[in-house]
């Protein structure tokens, strides 16, 4: 499978450099609500997670816009908009389960994230980690990496007469 | 294998295109009454808006029909279906099928009211209605009908200088997709863009003696150079119907899950068939373009043997009215008038919403000026999630950070949990 970007909400610490580079990089516009990743947040405001196209293997979007403007694009598995065909009805936006397609009201237009080509700028300027450039199964390995491994060391603490030394 | 596609809009579009994934190799015949390439339907009122150029609604060219494997047959109309013999006859030849797709769509209904034929008269539905009515040039229109084509059409002549008085016979206006208190929110939408709006006013007479020269309701009259008529739709199944395939209740061809109708290898789809609710199970016609796509994309795969199971009708609207999005996904107050509904309401900043719960699962939403987080919910009312369960992850801190769009649902199904943090 392709790489995607993947989000690590424990490492996101909500700075939201992520929103303005998008809208930099994207739309030459300094703000955030320019940008195609979403920055949500909990009720209690004890966490903040960026959420951004999950390019579904059946995406809703391309089943409800009229214009027959979205689809799948073969050879990276991408969801690909023309976004010079599209007039602005907002049914993309309205169906999609992360909100990730947004609403660009100057221009009329709905977007979602491209990857930038490949190259996923927000990631680049992460200053957390807390996005990250992955295959689906390589994001899947690392976390069960890094679950074992705190498990080990909790384990290893727990045990009578362990050091508990951790590394 | 010989397929013959009766349609050219976008459910006998999206069957060109499943078949052509799943089985390179079979011939495709594409019988169409309109000669132009497929356009958007939706766009229509954005034409006349003139909002987006014409050239903007075509989703396809003539060199898109032109494809190995494909006869695109634009301007021969359907006037006979042979079962029996297996072929189907167009004014100008007969074509013989081994599997065929009937997705023939739907025409406006005018109804019987004297006066109907006089020049000013118009529907909206196809691309040549536009043109018919930009011809024209309308400078006072009356739009009878406020459904979603109603209120845009209404919406669209305003836009470009034409005085619009909007008639609706039901006690309110789209009274198909809202409940009556958001449709009033509505109405008074458009009332402030300069489009009055009369309900439970049926036309009696459209006057004038060459040409339309007024509006007689049943309470008034109003003088006006162009009626368009946006009053409904009916699916357009006489062919059909005559070769003794079997037509449901609502009108439209009766279809099996599997999109197939009564008469064997014959498959249809779209506006001019009818199904069931995704939610109630109860008979429903269609007349979406979301649902046309899944719809043949189901009939495309069943004839080509797969096996595929339509889901059934789930429907989301959505329309700008006075510059803010006004949306609704599954079904209205009218629709569930007997079960025991719960419903959940809100305005905050202007905005307006509406969640329809019956036995804790949501069974339709209206949002008006909001559209964000809307997606959530409409996950949550096709996977029938109780809400209960959506609480429970929400309560957990882990779920919930895993979950983390779902939040935006919460925004809305639980409004207390919301406001408290403010």
């Amino acid at each position: 499978m392709e790489r995607r970007i993947i989000v690590d909400p424990n490492l996101c610490d909500g700075c939201g450099i992520c929103q303005l580079i998008c809208a930099f990089e994207k739309e030459k516009v300094w703000h955030p609500s320019a940008a195609r990743i979403l920055l949500t947040q909990s009720e209690d405001n004890s966490w903040i997670h960026p959420v951004v196209c999950q390019h579904c293997d059946s995406p809703p979007c391309a089943v409800f816009c009229v214009m027959n403007l979205i689809s799948k694009d073969d050879r990276n598995d991408c969801t690909i908009r023309e976004e010079t065909r599209c007039i602005g009805c907002r049914a993309c936006e309205a169906v999609c389960p992360f909100s990730a397609a947004v609403w660009m009201e100057d221009r009329g237009v709905v977007v979602h994230c491209d990857l930038c080509g490949g190259q996923p700028q927000c990631v680049k300027y992460c200053p957390s980690g807390a996005l990250q450039y992955y295959t689906p199964e390589e994001a899947n390995a690392r976390r069960r990496y890094h679950i074992a491994g705190s498990r080990a060391v909790e384990v290893q603490s727990a045990m009578p007469g362990a050091r508990g030394e951790k590394r | 294998m010989r397929i013959v596609i009766v349609g050219n809009g976008a459910a006998a579009n999206e069957a060109v295109a499943t078949i052509g994934r799943v089985d390179s190799r079979s011939e495709i015949i594409l019988l169409a009454r309109e000669t132009l390439p497929q356009y958007s339907a939706c766009a229509l009122a954005d034409i006349l808006a003139d909002w987006i150029p014409v050239q903007k609604a075509f989703l396809k060219n003539e060199q898109d029909y032109r494809q190995p494997g494909i006869e695109a047959c634009l301007g021969e109309e359907v006037i006979a279906l042979h079962p029996a013999e297996k072929y189907v006859q167009t004014r100008y030849n007969d074509y013989s099928y081994d599997r065929l797709i009937i997705a023939s769509g739907s025409s406006a209904v005018i109804p019987p009211v004297p006066g109907r034929n006089l020049e000013g008269n118009f529907i909206l539905k196809n691309m040549s209605d536009v043109v018919d009515i930009q011809q024209h040039q309308p400078h006072k229109a009356v739009v009878v009908g406020a459904g979603n084509i109603g209120v845009e059409t209404a919406i669209a002549l305003k836009h470009v200088g034409c005085d619009v008085v909007l008639i609706e016979k039901q006690e309110f206006i789209l009274s198909n997709i809202f409940d009556s208190h958001p449709s009033a929110i509505i109405q008074q939408l458009l009332e402030k863009d300069g489009i009055p709006v009369y309900t439970r006013e049926g036309v009696v007479e459209v006057d004038g003696s060459e040409r339309v020269e007024g509006v007689t309701t049943d309470h008034r009259s109003i003088p006006c150079d162009t009626v368009i008529w946006t009053a409904g739709t009916k699916p357009n199944v006489s062919w059909a119907e005559q070769a003794g395939i079997q037509i449901g209740q609502l009108g439209g061809i009766k279809v099996d899950r599997h999109m197939h109708t009564s008469v064997q290898d014959v498959f249809a789809c779209g506006d001019c068939i009818e199904t069931f609710h995704m939610l109630t199970g109860k008979p429903a016609l269609s007349g979406l373009w979301s649902g046309a796509k899944i719809q043949a994309r189901t009939a495309a795969l069943n004839c080509m043997g797969e096996d595929a199971e339509y889901e059934g009708i789930c429907n989301m609207l959505i329309e700008e009215v006075g510059g803010k999005p006004c949306l609704s996904m599954g079904l209205t107050t009218q629709d569930l008038s007997e079960s025991n509904l719960r419903l959940i309401e809100e305005y905050k900043q202007g905005d307006y919403y509406r969640v329809l719960l019956v036995d804790d699962r949501i069974m339709g939403f209206q949002s008006i000026g909001r559209v964000n987080g809307s997606g959530a919910m409409f996950s949550l009312l096709r996977k029938r999630t109780r809400v209960q369960d959506v609480k429970d992850a929400l309560d957990n801190r882990q779920l919930q950070a895993g979950l983390s769009w779902y939040v935006q649902a919460g925004d809305y199904l639980f409004p207390e949990r919301s406001s408290k943090e403010d």
